[in-house]
């Protein structure tokens, strides 16, 4: 390849700008929708991934009917391949009927067990986890999170199914403090259960401590493999179904445990608790019979205690008199002896005074003798000494008087001071006996007083006592009884454990409402993937075909010239090899860029209506680009080849000179003469010209029925969701509204149901119905869930209410006494007829029932059968657990007058109301317009591309021809129709066989992307062929409209010149 | 009033800076029921004048009158109904269409025009009746010739104009196309105006006009047209 001529190769693609860019295009919406597609399923399955190693899912999650005990965990923790094991509480309730009556699953709010990190957590929206008694977080997903917000308080009705919410839970009345999305329910089911109407509305999470349950209900496992491969992937299902069988085997020892160990234990622990009780109680009564006897014992003592005090107290008394009357004698002898003393000492005294008399007198008496003698003496020279002797012999007499009165004196003060001291003493005396008297007399008293205030405290000590030992008596009693009734509430326990059997159920992630729907959508798009662009593939092949081969016709002289200047063969193939290569390298860039960049966010888009694991990140799927990519490359340079290598075969002198046109034919329709001649000019031209290039008009009705087809397909999937809402809720289920009572009832024990709804005035019918959860099994295959048992009371008129019907001809079905009648969905899944017998298996047993018939529904499955066949397959009376009521006036004021009045009865848990659903359910459709937007801009350009670049052809190839007409004077409108009608009896054709096409892709895609228990419609409506047809027809008269102008631009003397 | 006249006509075309006069100022007329010749070497700008003759192509500058009506000044629609009703045209490549048998590709003519001859009728007229079913690719040069000419003709036009018709062609037949033009000129007195580069066969017509490098160089009548029998080259 020389530089020339690869200069010559780029500049060809400059001039041929058009016809390279409609290969261009054709590959880029080949590729790119093929890329596109194919990356959407891995960023779903990558979502997912994503979403549940962060939120960590469990792999298992493990029921049992007797619920977990703490040795069931460890046994399953102790599994080989178990990475960690969360225990957890769930139970079912009924939000109270001011709030709204939805049936919630409440689950405990994970949490970690021992060492094990905690499983399935949520993540929250808004607000904050629960972190005490009364808090609750309820569930963000679109529907069920506008109906409480944070700060609400949501109120559950007592009555919950067969049990009481307060045997459930702690509190009933929980405070809303966030939202949030749990990993278990990516989806919008929510599963059943059998509370309320029996379908979960939503779920929520309190804390554990809020569960009054005695075992654990649930176990949620996770494996350790599930960390290492992909969650849908086959390794991840292999390891799964390996680890489902261990788990299963360990619950056959664990369910054999129950009743080998769990039982005796129960009854070994009841004994020991029987034992013990009879040993406290024996206990009890000892402790009692010694207070009894201490009692009695100090009863005893006080009363001897007392008396001796008594006894005491009255010797005190008597001492005491004695002492008295002793004070008395003493007294007595003391106030004698005193006045004896007295006496005594007054006659001393007077003797004295009579002494003192005396010697006074004596002293006067001898002072005169002395005095006399003194004279006597002074007249004796010896007087003076004899007055002296005198003197001192009177005062020797006088001296001795007075000594003797001295003495006497002297005796006196002796006798009194005697006295006085025998006075002082004797007084003291009786002092002393005195106070000791008084003293014994206030010990006396004091003893007294002591003797009452012990009588009265020992007498309260006593009654304390008493009393004391009666409420420990009566203690003892009470907790005796209690003993005595938990012991026989044990003995019950026993009893109901013994009548229980511990059955295992062990779910893998397939158990989640919506795990499987999620990867079979994914999977279901990525057959969607391997069809489409097989289709466009097609066309751009084709289109590559007629484009390829006509460039190399226009290039025959220069290829011819290459040759004659000595260019090998190859070098000139590799021309247009390159050529197309390019043209489909830089095609699949742009799709590849375009479909990847836009489908899987597009297709998400509309599947986020359905799922809620937040927003995919794109993950390319390489394999699917270069497979692309490669297909596109091979195809056009394949054609390039065998096209070049056909028109080098010539030598390059015949080469040279033009080709002889294509030579005229007679066509088949000529033969029919008597048409033929019928048949206008132009008629004739443009049927010779249609057969003239069959590859051109394969290509174009292909290329236009693959637009039709898409169209079809599109509106035709719109065309699907129209039974969902009109027909499932305006013709089949025909009533307004359900009532759910709170407890399941027999026609008789509802009929007041059915009385208020009349009494509300605003009921037109009203029926009571029983819809119940069943699995239904034929041939082998077995409904997973939403489906349901129904049983409408008045099965004669139930038409109001529920129309049964065929689909196709609405041939009205009526039940039977020995059949049921089941919708179409299960039918054409499992392959059933009327005539066929299917089992049904409800929690009150299996039965076998034959099929009368197959009605039109569109949404979950139900097996309508009579009250009486029931009755006969389950051997119960049917128990209705809902009222269906057809309203006399529709509307939002008559609903609330309905349900206010039947709300105000307690027995009624919830009044719903259709007309809500049925809002509900057509915006989330209304999203999936966006898919339909994509198809018909996709068919718009498959059709613009094939046409245009097919016209494009056509005028090139014609051009000759169409100068021609001009020269002649045929007006622009007049060459135009030539081509145009060509075009227009090509498209009608295409969209002939597009419409045929469209009826077969349409169903493929329905069925493709068909939800679980959902069957969407199947008719194509009249219109959609319609707005098919038309929008084809538009596109190509647009592709006709603009090469209008181009027939406008040929020039007449440049095109008839000469030959090229 | 002669059928055509051309008045200081002009076709210039621009190329960069450069302007080229393919016509450059010519007049001439040609009479009703005449046989012109127009002559001159290839790039005497000869086939211009015809397409602007012909309505194909439009002068720069300068009148050209036919039965008095300025053609310059019609617009795109009067040129189309010019050329449907007034013109008929005869290529060197015949210009059939391949999908059309002989007689429908002379019918394609004489669906669009208010008088037109019948086709078979045409078709006879050049000796081709008995091959009118056949398709071009069945007929030899010549025949496929004669045929463009029937369908020229069928429209019963005011003027034909015919290029080169005998360039694809060997001398006998070429001879015989020659002999067809001039008898019909004769007998329907159809006003033909004939290119080509060949000058030996002036002879055979009334009117002989010479062009060089966009002018022309000699306008000459014969008062003595001989029959194409009497000239060789």
């Amino acid at each position: 390849m020389t530089k020339a001529l690869l200069r010559n190769t780029f500049r060809e693609i400059g001039h041929t700008k058009a016809r390279f860019i409609s290969i261009m295009a054709i590959i880029a919406l080949g590729v790119g929708f093929f890329a596109g597609i194919k990356a959407t399923a891995p960023s779903m399955y990558n979502l997912a991934e994503t979403y549940y190693r962060d939120t960590r899912l469990m792999d298992f999650r493990l029921v049992s009917t007797a619920g977990f005990a703490e040795e069931d965990i460890q046994a399953v923790a102790a599994l080989d391949g178990v990475e960690s094991v969360m225990p957890s509480y769930f139970c079912d309730a009924i939000i109270n009927s001011e709030g709204g009556g939805e049936v919630v699953r409440l689950i405990a709010v994970p949490k970690k067990y021992e060492k094990n990190k905690a499983l399935n957590n949520f993540s929250l929206t808004e607000g904050r986890t629960p972190r005490k008694s009364g808090e609750i977080v309820t569930e963000s997903a679109a529907f069920a999170g506008s109906r409480h917000h944070v700060g609400e308080t949501v109120t559950f009705n007592p009555i919950a199914g067969e049990n009481k919410i307060n045997d459930l839970l702690q509190t009933t009345s929980f405070t809303v403090v966030g939202k949030a999305e749990s990993p278990l329910y990516i989806s919008y089911p929510r599963g059943t259960t059998t509370v309320g109407d029996g379908k979960i509305d939503e779920y929520m999470y309190i804390t554990a401590e809020d569960f009054k349950l005695p075992r654990y209900t649930e176990l949620y496992v996770k494996a350790d493999f599930s960390g290492e491969v992909s969650a849908f992937s086959d390794a991840y299902e292999k390891q799964a179904a390996e680890m489902q069988e261990k788990l299963r085997a360990l619950a056959d020892d664990r369910e054999a445990a129950f009743t080998a160990e769990v039982i005796p234990n129960a009854q070994q622990e009841l004994a020991d608790g029987k034992a013990e009780f009879q040993k406290k109680k024996a206990e009890a009564e000892e402790k009692l019979g010694e207070a009894l006897e201490q009692l009695t014992a100090g009863e005893e003592e006080y009363n001897t205690a007392i008396a001796e005090a008594e006894q005491k107290l009255s010797d005190a008394q008597a001492q005491i008199d004695s002492g008295e009357a002793a004070l008395t004698a003493g007294e007595e002898q003391y106030a004698a002896a005193i006045g004896a003393a007295e006496q005594l000492i007054a006659d001393s005294s007077a003797q004295l005074a009579d002494g003192q008399q005396q010697l006074e007198e004596g002293r006067a008496a001898l002072q005169q003798q002395l005095a006399a003698a003194k004279q006597s003496a002074a007249d004796s020279p010896l007087g003076d000494v004899q007055t002296d002797v005198m003197d001192a012999i009177g005062s020797a007499q006088l001296g001795a008087a007075q000594s003797q009165l001295f003495a006497g004196s002297a005796q006196l003060a002796a006798g009194e001071s005697e006295l006085a001291v025998q006075r002082l003493t004797g007084s003291a005396q009786l002092q002393a006996a005195r106070a000791q008297l008084s003293a014994a007399k206030k010990q006396l008293e004091s003893g007294k007083a002591e003797l009452e205030e012990k009588k009265t405290s020992g007498a309260q000590q006593l009654a304390d006592a008493r009393r004391e030992y009666e409420t420990a008596k009566a203690d003892a009693d009470k907790q005796l009884a209690e003993g005595e009734q938990k012991l026989k509430d044990g003995e019950a326990a026993l009893e109901k454990l013994r009548g229980l059997k511990a059955e295992w159920y062990v779910f893998d992630r397939t158990g989640n409402p919506g795990y499987a729907s999620f990867s079979q959508n994914a999977d279901r798009l990525d057959a969607v993937a391997s069809v489409f662009p097989l289709f466009f593939l097609l066309v751009a092949v084709l289109v590559c075909v007629t484009t390829m081969t006509r460039l190399i016709e226009e290039k025959r002289t220069e290829i011819a010239t290459l040759k004659a200047l000595g260019y090998g063969n190859g070098a000139i193939i590799l021309k247009y090899v390159i050529y197309s290569s390019i043209a489909a390298v830089a095609g699949s860039a742009v799709g590849v860029a375009a479909g990847v960049a836009s489908l899987p966010f597009i297709i998400y888009n509309a599947y986020k209506i359905m799922f809620y694991i937040g927003d995919i990140t794109l993950v390319i799927h390489w394999p699917s680009v270069v497979l692309g990519t490669l297909a596109a490359i091979l195809c056009t340079t394949v054609v390039s080849v065998i096209v070049c290598t056909k028109s080098l075969r010539a030598k390059p002198a015949q080469a040279m000179r033009p080709k002889a046109p294509k030579a005229g034919k007679r066509i088949l329709l000529e033969r029919m003469t008597p048409l033929w001649k019928h048949m206008g000019f132009t008629a004739k031209l443009t049927a010779r010209n249609l057969f003239r290039y069959k590859v051109r008009l394969c290509m174009t009705v292909i290329g236009v029925a693959g637009c039709t087809a898409l169209i079809v397909a599109a509106f035709g999937l719109l065309n699907s969701f129209v039974p969902l809402t009109d027909t499932q809720f305006g013709e089949v289920f025909r009533y307004d509204a359900v009532a759910v009572p709170n407890k399941a009832g027999t026609a008789q024990e509802l009929a007041y149901l059915k009385d208020s709804a009349y009494q509300t005035g605003e009921a037109d019918v009203a029926m009571l119905s029983l819809q119940e959860e069943a699995t239904l099994t034929f041939g082998g295959k077995s409904t997973k869930e939403n489906t349901h048992i129904a049983v409408p009371e008045q099965p004669d008129s139930m038409d109001a209410i529920i129309t049964l019907r065929t689909r196709r001809d609405k041939t009205p079905l009526t039940l039977s006494d020995t059949g049921v009648l089941i919708n179409e969905r299960i039918a054409a899944d499992f392959g059933f007829a009327a005539g066929d017998t299917v089992t049904l298996r409800t929690d009150n047993g299996e039965a076998q029932v034959k099929v009368d018939g197959i009605y039109e529904h569109y949404i979950h499955n139900y097996v309508f059968m009579k009250p009486a066949l029931y009755e006969k397959l389950f051997g119960s009376e049917p128990h209705y657990n809902l009222l269906q009521v057809k309203m006399k006036n529709s509307g939002s004021d008559a609903e609330s007058r309905f349900s206010t009045q039947m709300l105000s009865d307690d027995r009624l848990v919830a009044v719903t109301f259709m007309r809500e659903n049925i809002e509900e359910f057509k915006n989330m459709l209304n999203s999936l317009d966006m898919v339909v937007v994509v198809m018909i801009v996709c068919a718009a350009a498959l059709a613009f591309v094939v046409l245009y670049n097919l016209t494009n052809i056509n005028l090139a190839e014609r051009q000759r021809e169409i100068a021609t007409f001009k020269v002649l004077g045929f007006f622009n409108r007049e060459t135009s129709r030539f081509i145009y009608i060509e075009n227009i009896i090509l498209t009608l054709l295409g969209i002939a066989a597009g419409l045929g096409l469209g009826v077969i892709l349409s169903g493929f895609i329905i069925r493709t992307v068909e939800i679980d228990n959902v069957m969407f419609g199947r008719d194509i409506f009249f219109t959609t062929y319609l707005y098919a047809a038309g929008l084809t027809m538009l596109f190509s008269l647009l592709v006709n409209a603009a090469m209008a102008v181009k027939i406008r631009k040929v020039n007449m003397v440049e095109s008839l010149k000469s030959v090229e | 009033m002669p059928l055509v006249e051309f008045k200081n006509v002009y076709k210039r075309y621009k190329m960069g800076e450069i302007t080229i006069n393919a016509v450059d100022g010519i007049s001439f007329c040609v009479e009703e029921g005449e046989f012109a010749v127009v002559v001159g070497a290839s790039g005497a700008g000869k086939t211009t004048v015809l397409n602007i003759l012909g309505g194909m192509d439009s002068a720069t500058e300068g009148e050209i009158l036919v039965r008095g009506n300025d053609v310059s000044r019609y617009s795109d629609r009067q040129l189309i109904e010019y050329r449907r009703y007034e013109i008929g045209f005869v290529f060197q490549f015949y210009n059939l269409v391949h999908n059309l048998t002989a007689r429908e590709n002379v019918e394609l003519a004489t669906q669009i025009c208010k008088n037109p001859m019948d086709s078979d009728q045409a078709l006879e007229s050049v000796g081709l009746r008995d091959r009118r079913d056949n398709f071009p690719a069945q007929l030899s040069g010549g025949e496929q010739q004669r045929v463009s000419i029937a369908r020229a003709l069928a429209k019963r036009p005011a003027l034909l104009l015919c290029d080169e018709p005998t360039g694809a062609l060997d001398y006998n037949t070429g001879r015989q196309i020659l002999a067809l033009l001039q008898e019909t000129c004769r007998s329907e007195k159809m006003t033909v105006v004939l290119i080509t580069h060949n000058s030996a066969i002036t002879p055979m017509a009334d009117h002989v006009i010479e062009m060089k490098s966009g002018k022309i160089v000699r306008d000459i009548y014969n008062n003595h047209p001989k029959s194409i029998e009497e000239i060789e080259w």
